[in-house]
């Protein structure tokens, strides 16, 4: 596998194309949810558990790749 | 299928949009039939339940234990695209997006399944379905832009490193609902 992606593509092309890229793109949520828990306020928890519900279901649905 | 040049454009949204569909679904079914269990599962004793299934099946991802999960071993017939260039693609997304009309090569959604099934709220439900179809549709969208079999090979030579990233944001989400669930207003 001597180039892994192709010569001619954009920026976004580039992020998307690469799995380590695309790991990174479903890892962000958890952290976004990690500093949602930290917030302040009543609406602080509902806001972090929404955000970890939509990490967790990102994460699950990028690891079944392997499956198109 | 998915490498043919009639899959970009609309026709690549299409798919996502019933990817989306799908998860959202999904997650609909799975809270109402989880509704039926919340009575006799307490919260703590549903935690644990998923706390135990995620890490038997991040076990079974890492290769240390070995057992099957139900699946629907099949792929998506190629028929669902008699719908035409919008609702054909949207069909094969949708039926892809509910993980449960073809195959589930990671024990993630089952975990997912679980804690939607018997913790989530409503709202948190349906945004894990989103989510789903998102995860989902990075991975096409990736795909797409790579020649034939490339993102099959790109994913295997990082399989070990991607698949711990997966299992450790995963935990790390897992961690994030738990605590939100135990906080005051949560």
């Amino acid at each position: 596998m001597s180039s892994p992606l192709p010569s001619r593509t954009t920026a976004a092309g580039v992020v998307l194309a690469h799995p380590l890229a695309g790991t990174a793109a479903v890892v962000v949520p958890a952290l976004v949810a990690l500093a949602c828990v930290r917030s302040i306020g009543p609406s602080g928890p509902v806001a972090a558990a929404l955000f970890a519900y939509l990490a967790m279901g990102t994460v699950a649905g990028f690891s079944v790749s392997g499956s198109t | 299928m998915l490498k043919s040049p009639v899959w970009r454009g609309a026709p690549q949204y299409a798919f996502g949009l019933g990817l989306v569909a799908g998860g959202v679904l999904s997650a609909a079914g799975i809270v109402v039939l989880g509704s039926l269990l919340r009575p006799l599962v307490p919260p703590a004793l549903g935690w644990g339940l998923v706390a135990a299934a995620f890490v038997a099946l991040a076990a079974r991802e890492v290769g240390l234990v070995r057992f099957a999960m139900p699946q629907n071993a099949r792929l998506v017939p190629e028929t669902v695209f008699r719908h035409g260039p919008f609702w054909g693609p949207f069909e094969f997304g949708l039926e892809m997006g509910t993980g449960m009309r073809t195959y589930v090569t990671s024990g993630l959604p089952y975990v997912v399944l679980l804690a939607i099934a018997l913790l989530a709220p409503w709202q948190a439900a349906l945004v894990a379905g989103v989510g789903f179809g998102l995860g989902r549709f990075v991975m096409t969208s990736a795909s797409l832009r790579l020649a034939t079999g490339e993102w099959d090979l790109l994913f295997d030579a990082y399989a070990r490193l991607v698949r711990g990233l997966l299992l450790g944001a995963f935990a790390l989400a897992l961690l994030v609902a738990a605590l939100a669930s135990s906080a005051p207003g949560g």
